[in-house]
């Protein structure tokens, strides 16, 4: 019996390491595997431990925060980004502004991709008029330039948090409700939903339990990267002047406040900049190294 | 060879490159004899910069500051006002007499022409006044003139008489102390060629068109959204100008006009708050602070609460650091105002001081309002850059910062500057900020036009209803005593006070910014006096 044992083991040493552990612990050692990945991972959790940690290192109240005396300042040790024209100190409120944008680019994802992928799911699965209704309703969507769509449901339903998570929201639902849909076309013709949908089981049941645990891996990859979208369009709408109300400390709002003493005081709109530029670029590659990890057609 | 050739491209965008980037800077001029250094220049070209275009060059339907500063050179009124002390001076009009404020009798300057060679008379007078007050006449082409409206609806001209060429009597429905300030307004009440709008019809006074007046300089072109040109009146019955032309040119973006004005492109520039000290700063740019003539202020709501009570807005008048604001954003353009109009105002009063920075004060009162835990509000910020307010959204949040200190918590609010106006008009601000620049130096059109109402009927803006204001400001319109104007004007800054119907904040000044080759230029408001500015290269 032992030799038997033996020879079980020495079996099982015989297969390569390479065996599959399932999708999604494959994608996650491809993922660390890559550069942009781990960049972008570290980049991620940095902000994040920033966002979390901010109000516990440094309770900071912004409508209470301005100090004439010192306004307009240049870097210097005490105030290492310098102080802005109402004497904030421009660090801390970069610190502080990560919250925001983290809040927004998350919220902004969860809201458009859970909406998008309802709406694509169903257009996709439903076809004829449902398809063509939904569709026709998501080109509407893309025919207006982003930006602009954005303006006009902020003019409407005037400045601030939820208005704006809400425009950019709506802003980024047709694409992933396109997304979903042609991943729907080519997976509803499978044998095993024709199997599921033969022994009786409901249309919700194929869609939500069948169809999209299959079409996770594009949302996923979608959902990454529109995070960095959403924190820059949310940017954009502040340094319009349409974002989160005054005195809240948004990057966008930040470089817009800084933008006329762009001669005399740079580091006003640098550093604001570079907030953005950093936490972009880390969801940005962290969604480039998720979509070669969650590619197929990349599986060795 | 083709290497070589290479290399010679690259020299030559190298050597080109470095060109462009060298300073623009004038060569240094060649020492010459100082006598040879004084005196005007005759001749040469002064290039203004400035953000926007005009919107008309026709003397009526314009109201904004960049139609004006062209319609001021080219189309002159009967009345001009001299330098800072706003004196009515004879201009197309050499004198003129009144008995009761209400008949005005003038006599005209003779030998004077159009600059297309109209002869300038009563006749012409009669033309432009007609064209002002009659809402149908067939030269109007459609156009609004908001402010002969404005200037003139409590006591619109009645009756214009032409008495012989050179004498002309005007009627007024009410008398008016102020008649002859309100027709130094030139660019709304200047003198066009009546053959200029009969010829021209609707193209008068736009792009398509010209405009044609008595003044210093004549219309060249006009490049909707590029320049204006005008070019010397060799006829002008004043003094000849010293320049041969004025180019307006419209550089929308406030750093690439700076840079121009540095590398000196243009000659004279408008420019933003935030770029005067870097201005200053430069040798070969004069910054010429003018006296202020106009006032940011904070208003409220006084009908609905909580601003329907006094200590309501004195908490917030005590609450706030305004000082610390000056300094801040204003620098030496800006003072810390004490009554509502500014000093060079008439009826300015200087015993009432600016409130004290008073926390404690502010929550006392507040507790007396009943309300000792504060409030909160919305508190809307006017969404352009002016004079008053230059940096309107960081003041709104400084004094945000200092009313959330004791307990007030205000929402910061704007929406487009139309919008905006038209809201506060209609009272919908519980609180907001605003200013006034004057128009021509006189009270009735400063503290008059912000409180001036029948007692019992308060605006829809503020609800402030002071009977005893009222009647001040009626009686201030029509006194003609200028002795008895100032006490009545004083009297009304006083009742503003007390009832802090507004809280002023900053009298504040746009300065002139010229090279340092313009000479000529005295620091006065209302004009630029062109004719007197030359440009020295020596």
């Amino acid at each position: 019996m032992t030799t038997n044992a033996a020879a079980a083991a020495d079996l099982f040493a015989q297969v390569p390491e390479r065996q599959s552990r399932g999708l999604f612990r494959d994608a996650w050692r491809r993922l660390m595997r890559s550069w942009n990945g781990r960049v972008g991972l570290a980049v991620i959790l940095l902000t994040l431990v920033v966002g979390l940690a901010a109000p516990i290192v440094d309770p900071y109240d912004p409508t209470i925060d301005s100090n004439l005396a010192i306004a307009r300042q240049p870097p210097s040790w005490e105030h290492p980004f310098g102080t802005d024209r109402l004497g904030r100190d421009v660090m801390q409120r970069i610190i502080h502004g990560t919250r925001i944008s983290l809040l927004i680019g998350f919220v902004v994802v969860f809201v458009s991709g859970s909406i998008g992928t309802v709406l694509g799911l169903i257009s996709g699965y439903s076809g004829g008029f449902v398809d063509w209704l939904i569709m026709r309703m998501m080109d509407v969507l893309l025919a207006f330039p982003a930006i602009l769509l954005a303006i006009a449901i902020v003019a409407v339903r005037g400045p601030g948090l939820t208005n704006t998570i809400i425009a950019v929201a709506v802003v980024g639902i047709p694409g992933y409700a396109r997304v979903v849909r042609s991943m729907v076309l080519s997976l509803r013709e499978r044998d095993y939903v024709d199997a599921a949908r033969m022994i009786g089981v409901s249309d919700a049941a194929i869609m939500f339990r069948h169809i999209l645990p299959n079409s996770l891996s594009p949302i996923i990859v979608q959902m990454s990267l529109g995070v960095g979208g959403a924190i820059i369009f949310a940017a954009a709408l502040g340094f319009l002047g349409l974002g989160i109300r005054p005195p809240q400390p948004e990057w966008g709002a930040m470089i817009a406040d800084g933008l006329p003493f762009l001669r005399q005081a740079p580091n006003l709109v640098f550093f604001p900049g570079m907030a953005i530029m950093i936490t972009v670029l880390g969801f940005n590659l962290f969604g480039d190294g998720l979509r070669d990890a969650l590619d197929p057609q990349l599986r060795d | 060879m083709h290497k070589r050739n290479w290399m010679l491209v690259l020299v030559l965008v190298v050597a080109l490159v470095l060109g462009a980037c060298a300073p623009a800077a004038p060569a240094p001029a060649p020492a010459a004899p100082p006598a040879a250094d004084s005196g005007p220049v005759m001749d040469g070209t002064l290039i203004v910069g400035r953000g926007g275009d005009s919107v008309w060059l026709d003397s009526g339907p314009a109201t904004d500051g960049e139609s004006a500063m062209v319609i001021n050179e080219i189309i002159e009124p009967l009345i001009r006002l001299e330098g800072t002390s706003a004196r009515p001076i004879p201009w197309l009009a050499e004198s003129w007499e009144t008995e009761d404020s209400q008949t005005w009798v003038f006599k005209l300057r003779q030998g004077v022409t159009f600059h297309d060679g109209t002869p300038f008379n009563a006749e012409a007078v009669r033309f432009n006044i007609d064209r002002w007050r009659n809402p149908d006449n067939e030269y109007r082409f459609g156009r609004t003139f908001e402010y002969y409206n404005y200037q003139f609806g409590n006591a619109p001209i009645e009756e214009v008489n032409v008495i012989d060429d050179y004498t002309i009597e005007i009627k007024l429905a009410k008398p008016s102390s102020v008649f002859l300030a309100k027709l130094s307004l030139g660019f709304s009440f200047g003198m066009n060629s009546p053959t200029a709008i009969m010829e021209q019809g609707d193209a008068y006074g736009t792009p398509a068109g010209s405009a044609v007046g008595t003044g210093p300089f004549k219309f060249v072109e006009w490049i909707p959204g590029d320049r204006i040109t005008v070019e010397r009146n060799e006829d002008w019955w004043g003094p000849k100008p010293y320049l041969s032309r004025i180019i307006w040119r419209v550089i929308p973006d406030n750093s690439a006009r700076f840079a121009e004005l540095q590398a000196g492109t243009i000659h004279q520039a408008y420019l933003a708050q935030t770029d005067l000290p870097m201005a200053q700063a430069d040798p070969n740019i004069e910054v010429y602070v003018l006296p202020s003539l106009s006032t940011g202020y904070i208003a409220f709501q006084q009908c609905t609460e909580p601003f329907d009570k006094l200590e309501v807005r004195k908490a917030i008048a005590h609450a706030v650091n305004w000082a610390a604001l000056i300094p801040a954003f204003y620098g030496e353009f800006g003072q810390l105002a004490g009554s509502f109009q500014p000093p060079a105002i008439p009826g300015h009063n200087p015993n009432i001081k600016p409130y004290e920075y008073d926390p404690d004060l502010a929550r006392e009162l507040l507790a007396q309002a009943g309300l000792p835990d504060g409030f909160e509000t919305d508190f809307w910020y006017i969404p352009v850059i002016r004079g008053y307010f230059p940096d309107s959204k960081a003041i709104a949040e400084a004094i945000a910062a200092d009313l959330a200190r004791v307990g007030i918590r205000v929402n910061l609010m704007t929406e487009d500057w139309g919008a905006y106006l038209a809201d506060r008009n209609e009272g919908k601000f519980p609180m907001w900020m605003l200013g006034w620049g004057s128009d021509n130096g006189d009270p009735d059109n400063y503290i008059g036009y912000h409180f001036m109402h029948q007692p019992g009927q308060p605006k829809k803006e503020d609800c402030y209803d002071n009977p005893e204001l009222a009647e001040l400001l009626i009686q201030g319109a029509i006194e003609v005593d200028p002795a008895e104007r100032e006490r009545i004007y004083m009297r009304a800054e006083e009742i503003v006070k007390e009832d802090v119907a507004r809280i002023p904040v900053v009298w504040a000044s746009t300065p002139t910014v010229f090279r340092k080759e313009v000479k000529g230029y005295t620091p006065v408001v209302f004009r630029s006096w062109y004719e007197y500015i030359w440009i020295d290269n020596r």
